[in-house]
């Protein structure tokens, strides 16, 4: 037999303690509402009208509690001890409790005797009795004591209601026109108010309505997805969390039927849950992922785009598994592996995967799409060319202010893989012949490779398919101009001008075609056709530039130099005359233009010794900026055009005395940042020059960052090699600062490949004093290259000699870049 | 927004369809107006207006559109030039729910 249990007395007695007042009150501000009611019942035993009040409090906050954790039994039997205890002033409670549990019949029953009784009840208790009665939507009974003016509200809100999901705004907006302000449904008249101008496109007229709409109660709430949707924000990650909002939101965007699919993938993507997000929608959603258009569309991009936002790894994580899932077993499933298959391919061109990799990958897809949609001469096209593009790459080499450094230029492009670029080309041209695309991206890629035989051939063919493409006749006047083709050359050009009448490339292409023809004529000894191609070269020529290929001016002056070659100086005479009446440019300019071109033509000197004069003449006197950027534009020239030009180097002595006079003349920053580039080239020999003109420049803006950048510069080549380090990089890091503030994106993109160059050198004992630092085996040519410019900044390779120039033997091969090609 | 809805067209609109489609937004959404609209729909242009052009979108493009699902919902309502309230039953069951919370 066991020991009988002592009665604990205390425990069961809740008021048992010094204070059970201040207890209860403890319980209630607590929230520990179960443990105010015992308490405050037991006090409400020895003072009922001191404690019937707030036991009242605690069993509404027992009653909130239980309805808000769904536990709707234990909640109505709250209300019952309510009723019990306080009567029929528990109505309220019972009709949320009604419409949680969805019993709409008893709920706006439970509302109609709340209302029947308004002096009873709050505002606020009226007002969501008014809300249980409208989205009861059941008729209240003839019977209920439910006051008439409410009653004949409520039946227009109802059937206005009815009206707006019907589309006749209109008779909703006449229905609900007679409740006034006052009414327990004015917040509905706003609420479908404001539907009227939403579904109007009313859209301010809207927001004004539902602003209007009191707080905490179901219009409000209703209204609150329509507010959202009316603001112009992108979706904020606090509202993905608020899945309800969320699925209200597609109900009222017209995607109700994927609104909780919808929501539930809202908020899996907002908390970075990628996968998850995509598979739910594969799940829920039917037509996803879709080649058509509408939201399952725009769903798909988004799902099958996002990786090539994410880091690497997480994106490779996320493709696998759309790979995967397209996998899976499912009829309709080749759209989405068609999908998932171009985000691998694409992602592992992102990623700079292993050439053939990526090629197989596009293989792969070009297969499944094939599968799904036939066979796509176009795609297959299309997917091959890119890949063609992809592997014809340049890789990136030159600075570009290279012409400041020392370095080679290299004479071969570096490509990313030739190979395959040839093949994917090739492949893209076999895929669709009939394409033009693809061939012309074949002959640029040939061109880029320097195969001129297979570009001419190919060029022919298509020419002969394509007989009025711009492209393709540009490209084979210009082929046919290296070749030196002339005739046919002008004609394809003037072909091409005749489709594109404004093309300033190929106008000036046609012109310097001209030009080398009109030459080869006088050589030849044919003045005739020479002085016929003028007007040729006029008509394509510009009436008012000064530029030296498609100027009137410099075109007059270069028939001047012909005619002097045929010793016609009656028509020289007159040329020139036409050419100074067209000039643009200052008469300098003009002059020296003539005294290069002439003596690159091997006209006799005595010919051109009017302006040689008169260019001497010019640089004996004042200073002038425009003087000095005239003399080193003609110079530039100068030195594009081939052959060897008779006391060009005097002249060249003559422009750079004349510069240093310039430091401190008045100018404007752009000039000086001409004279300053000019001095700091290899075209010449005196970079001292620029050290003038730079300190002038800084004296007046110490921060001006293509300055110190060209004060870098400077400093660099009088002592070549990074002899301090540490203060090059601060000095670099000062100026890209300054660059970036100043909006110089060249002088950015210079020192930013200078600070990696530095970053990237050895150490300060070199290759050969420190045992420990392990000399790369597997260098390539190009590093070699690299190491070699290092070496001879350290070890001062003397510069290149110039050779003597050749003898003009009639035919002379071309210099310069393409564009400038001339004879 | 994929620029099929941008202009209103079915994926397999052929040049001419998607010009004059281009022609009515233009009109809808003139660029002194509607400024970012114009653009939009300029940029969808550029994307569709030939075969090619439609296949390198679809083979090539890898801008997401939209920032998340909601945005693409948003997206499609903003540009939609009709907005249809819920059939009557969608309503009741959507106004019921905003009563409990």
């Amino acid at each position: 037999m066991g020991k009988k249990k002592k009665k604990n007395r205390s425990r069961k007695n809740p008021a048992h303690g010094p204070d059970p007042t201040r207890k209860a009150r403890e319980h209630l501000s607590a929230g520990r509402f179960r443990q105010a009611v015992d308490v405050y019942k037991v006090l409400c035993k020895t003072d009922r009208d001191s404690f019937l009040a707030p036991l009242k409090a605690a069993y509404e906050g027992l009653y909130r509690q239980r309805l808000e954790k769904g536990l709707f039994e234990e909640a109505a039997m709250v209300v019952d001890q309510l009723e019990k205890l306080f009567g029929d002033s528990a109505f309220h409670e019972r009709v949320t409790l009604h419409l949680k549990r969805e019993d709409y019949p008893k709920a706006a029953d439970a509302a109609a005797k709340v209302l029947s009784a308004p002096d009873r009840i709050s505002d606020n208790e009226a007002v969501t009795a008014a809300d249980a009665l409208v989205v009861a939507f059941d008729p209240v009974p003839a019977e209920s004591a439910l006051p008439a003016e409410v009653r004949q509200d409520l039946d227009r809100i109802r059937s206005a209601l009815e009206s707006v999901a019907g589309g006749s705004r209109q008779d909703a907006l006449e229905r609900i026109q007679p409740i006034g302000i006052r009414s327990l449904f004015a917040s509905w008249k706003w609420f479908i108010k404001g539907q009227c101008a939403f579904y109007g496109r009313e859209d301010k007229k809207a927001v004004a309505a539902f602003e209007k709409i009191l707080p905490d109660t179901a219009p409000a709430a209703a209204a609150a997805p329509y507010l959202r949707l009316l603001q112009k924000d992108r979706w904020r990650e606090a509202e993905a969390k608020d899945t309800r909002l969320t699925a209200d939101v597609c109900v009222v965007a017209g995607c109700g039927a994927a609104a909780e699919d919808l929501a539930r993938a809202e908020y899996l993507w907002t908390v970075k849950r990628f996968r998850d997000s995509h598979a739910h929608l594969r799940r829920t959603i039917e037509d996803f992922p879709t080649c058509s258009r509408g939201l399952a569309r725009s769903l798909t991009e988004l799902y099958y785009n996002i990786c090539f936002e994410m880091p690497p790894k997480p994106a490779q994580k996320y493709v696998e598994h759309l790979v995967r899932s397209a996998s899976a077993e499912r009829a309709d499933n080749t759209t989405a592996q068609i999908w998932a298959r171009r985000s691998l391919a694409l992602l592992s061109e992102q990623h700079a995967d292993f050439d053939p990799f990526i090629l197989e990958h596009w293989e792969k897809f070009i297969d499944l799409y094939e599968s799904l949609n036939g066979v796509s001469p176009r795609v297959r096209a299309l997917v091959y060319g890119r890949l063609g593009d992809l592997f014809a790459e340049e890789i990136p080499d030159d600075n570009p202010f290279s012409f400041f450094f020392f370095r080679r230029r290299r004479k071969e492009p570096n490509l990313r893989n030739i190979e395959l670029a040839r093949h994917c080309f090739q492949a893209s041209v076999d895929a669709d012949p009939e394409a033009f695309q693809p061939q012309v991206a074949q002959v640029a890629f040939l061109e880029k490779i320097g195969d001129t035989s297979r570009v001419n051939r190919l060029l022919d063919r298509l020419i002969r398919q394509f007989p009025d493409e711009k492209e393709v006749l540009f490209k084979a006047g210009v082929r046919c101009s290296d070749r030196k083709a002339y005739v046919k050359a002008m004609n394809y050009l003037e072909r091409t001008l005749a489709l594109d009448p404004m093309d300033k490339v190929v106008r000036e292409q046609f012109i310097l075609t001209c030009i080398v023809a009109a030459l080869q004529y006088v050589r030849k000894g044919n003045p005739e056709k020479a002085r016929a191609l003028l007007p040729r070269a006029l008509e394509w020529s510009d009436t008012h530039s000064d530029d030296f290929n498609r100027g009137r001016a410099y075109l007059y002056a270069r028939w001047t130099a012909m005619a002097h070659l045929l010793n016609d100086q009656a028509d020289a005479a007159q040329l020139w005359d036409q050419a100074t009446a067209h000039r643009q440019g200052s008469e300098l300019k003009l002059h020296f233009f003539y005294w290069v071109v002439a003596g690159s033509y091997g006209v006799a000197r005595p010919l051109s010794k009017e302006s040689e004069a008169f260019v001497e003449k010019t640089l004996k006197g004042a200073f002038s900026a425009d003087t000095a950027l005239d003399c080193i534009l003609t110079l530039q020239y100068a030195n594009l055009l081939p052959g060897w030009i008779s006391g060009l180097r005097r002249k060249k002595d003559r422009v750079e005395r004349y510069l240093t006079r310039g430091a401190t003349a008045e100018m404007t920053r752009q000039q000086a940042g001409t004279v300053v580039s000019f001095a700091l080239s290899e075209e010449c020999s005196r970079p001292d020059i620029a050290g003038a003109y730079i300190r002038h420049v800084l004296k007046q803006n110490s921060d001006d960052a293509l300055f110190r950048y060209y004060r870098y510069l400077a400093r660099t080549q009088a002592s070549p090699g990074y002899g301090h380090i540490d203060d090059d990089m601060h000095e670099l890091e000062t100026i890209l600062r300054l660059a970036r503030e100043q909006q110089e994106a060249t002088v950015t993109l210079a020192v930013q490949k200078l600070l990696r160059e530095i970053d990237a050198m050895p150490p300060p004992g070199g290759f050969g004093g420190n045992p420990f630092f392990d000399i790369d085996d597997d260098l390539e040519e190009e590093d070699m290259e690299a190491i070699d410019d290092i070496f001879s900044a350290f070890f001062g390779q003397p510069p290149e000699k110039q050779k003597p120039p050749k003898k003009h033997k009639g035919k002379s091969g071309t210099q310069g870049p393409q564009q400038l090609n001339l004879f | 927004m994929n620029p099929y809805d941008r202009l209103g067209i079915a994926t397999d609109a052929n040049d001419e369809t998607i010009r004059n489609a281009y022609l009515e937004a233009v009109k809808r959404f003139p660029p002194e107006r509607f400024p970012e609209q114009f653009t939009a729909i300029s940029e969808a242009y550029q994307e569709l207006k030939d075969e090619d052009s439609r296949l390198r979108y679809l083979l090539f493009e890898k801008t997401p559109g939209v920032a998340s699902p909601m945005d693409a919902v948003k997206a499609h309502f903003d540009w939609s030039d009709r907005r249809t309230p819920p059939d009557f039953e969608t309503l009741k069951g959507f106004l019921r729910k905003c009563a409990v919370r």
